[in-house]
């Protein structure tokens, strides 16, 4: 394509950025609704009208597709495994056939047309990814949350990084091989969603890790991929290994595995533990939790708190047992008693200093 | 181009540290049932609930609430009290939605009959930004004369919005 045609549609992409930040502000129903899907319409149209041969590209990049639908299929095996841990809940999404087109229209025609927009605009000095990343950011939902830190933070770790790193991928994959490659990849996620009636219910810490590992990994096998075909037998699996133990460092903190860890608050326990620390807690068995001894440290949770304190006391109530606690530091014992029902584990390691990241950013939020 | 990859990993397991910072500040907070959220899409959620009205020697604890659910306790003393809850209901995705099933139900069907509620109708549509408000008034009913055996009763109400 030539620069002045390149120039061209990075101007009316750069002025449609304007447009898209000044309805995010003013009316986002119909710039979600109309005005998106209505621009990328015309935009796939003009870039096919344009650029005929391009998708002709495809039969010359085949493997790489498969690989891709591959990929792009065992994330989604993954990602929908990740309800028999999370729980599965209903998709908002409704299933009518003209819903179904509605949303393919609205979610999945402007995946194309960016796609197919970057791939033509990519050049070897040019990548334009910052335009990509601002033209995608959801900029009403920044608007929304902007008066709630706390969530703002979620937000950005859940949506606004995995979203950089999905331009990053793209970028990479539509410079190196095709622009069809980074439809697919953004594609099958969506469609899945549209499509299937219920939906793994993952938090945003979840969402987040997998939508920031899932692009990285791809880009660790393309490039592995890349080497090999460049016939660079130095290339060693490092970035494997290094990606397996972040997958690993998330299950560890989602609870995933029998250990979990939590960032303590409070000087209750001292010295034991103090506020800082990071304490890592054993999940009990069901059957477990009645056979507690005294002095053991326990995590229970009140309210929406965890506590870990000792047992001091065990008690039996209308054949049901509880558990009188203590801080080691306290100088009485805590007034409510403990129900097997709030027993979350028992205290295995702690790490000295290792939360207090975590304490001064509660205090942030909460102060 | 070895130096772009430990970059980007290095990054990414920075990005990933940062995020279990934060989560384990918030981890406490329970896990939500309710309509899967599409992050930045979809969240339809409960913003607000509290008393608009105290008849009689009607007593209430604080109402809690989460994104996805409201609870309230209340002690009715004598036949005539009666107490209002106002629930507020934004949306804050940017999928517009619908009123899909309301369905209120007691847990255990026909027990104290003294004790009847009420819910307001609701807004059929809730476009993205815009919020809704309704109510539900609990009742002693004012011509109960026997003094119930079952003192609690719990209601259950489930609102499930859809895509609109």
């Amino acid at each position: 394509m030539a620069n002045s045609k390149k120039r061209k549609i990075l101007l009316i992409l750069t002025g449609y950025l304007f447009i898209t930040i000044y309805f995010n502000m003013t009316n986002v129903t119909l710039y979600r609704n109309i005005i998106n899907p209505s621009f990328w319409g015309i935009c796939l149209i003009y870039f096919l009208w344009n650029k005929k041969n391009y998708y002709i590209r495809f039969y010359r990049k085949e493997k790489q597709i498969i690989y891709m639908v591959v990929i792009c299929s065992v994330y989604l095996v993954l990602y929908f495994y990740l309800g028999l841990l999370f729980g599965f809940s209903k998709s908002p999404y409704r299933h009518d056939i003209l819903f179904l087109f509605k949303n393919i229209v609205i979610e999945i025609l402007p995946i194309i047309s960016i796609e197919t927009a970057r791939g033509m605009l990519i050049t070897k000095s040019r990548k334009n990814i910052l335009l990509f990343i601002l033209l995608e950011l959801n900029y009403y939902m920044i608007r929304i949350l902007w008066s709630n830190k706390e969530q703002l933070f979620q937000y950005t770790c859940s949506t606004i990084l995995p979203l950089i790193a999905c331009n990053l991928v793209c970028t990479y994959l539509s410079s190196k091989y095709t622009f069809l490659l980074s439809i697919i990849y953004r594609s099958v996620k969506k469609i899945a969603i549209i499509f299937l009636p219920i939906l793994p219910n993952v938090n945003w810490f979840a969402s987040g890790c997998i939508d920031l590992i899932f692009p990285t990994l791809v880009y660790v096998i393309y490039e592995y991929q890349f080497a090999k075909a460049r016939k660079n037998k130095k290339e060693k699996p490092t970035s494997f290994i290094i990606l397996l133990l972040c997958i690993s460092f998330v299950c560890f903190m989602l609870g995933i595995f029998p250990y979990k860890p939590i960032a303590i608050l409070s000087n209750s326990m001292a010295p034991t533990f103090s506020r800082g620390d990071v304490l890592i807690y054993k999940k009990l068995k069901e059957e477990e939790l009645t056979e507690i001894k005294v002095n053991t440290i326990i995590v229970y949770q009140i309210g929406n708190q965890n506590v870990a304190h000792r047992i001091v006391n065990k008690v039996e109530k209308n054949n049901e047992i509880f558990y009188q606690t203590k801080g080691d530091k306290n100088n009485v014992e805590d007034r409510i008693l403990v129900g097997t029902s709030q027993i979350k584990g028992i205290y295995v390691l702690c790490v000295k200093y290792a939360g207090f990241p975590s304490v001064w950013l509660y205090e942030y939020f909460h102060k | 181009m070895k130096n772009t990859k430990n970059t980007i990993i290095a990054t990414l397991f920075l990005a990933i540290l940062v995020m279990a910072v934060g989560y384990s500040t918030f981890a406490t907070q329970l896990t939500l049932n309710g309509t899967a959220k599409i992050v930045g899409e979809w969240n339809v959620k409960i913003t607000n609930i509290e008393v608009q009205s105290v008849n009689g020697d009607a007593s209430y604890e604080t109402p809690k609430f989460t994104d996805t659910n409201a609870t309230f306790n209340v002690t009715l003393k004598k036949p005539g009290d009666s107490i209002v809850f106002a629930i507020t209901i934004r949306n804050e995705g940017t999928i517009n939605a619908t009123l899909g099933t309301v369905i209120f139900k007691e847990d255990s069907e026909g027990d104290l009959p003294a004790i009847q509620y009420k819910t307001s109708e609701l807004q059929n549509t809730l476009d993205a930004g815009e919020e809704t408000s309704f109510t539900v008034t609990v009742t002693y009913d004012p011509k109960t004369t026997e003094v119930p055996s079952i003192k609690t009763k719990t209601i259950t109400g489930t609102i499930e919005y859809v895509q609109k």
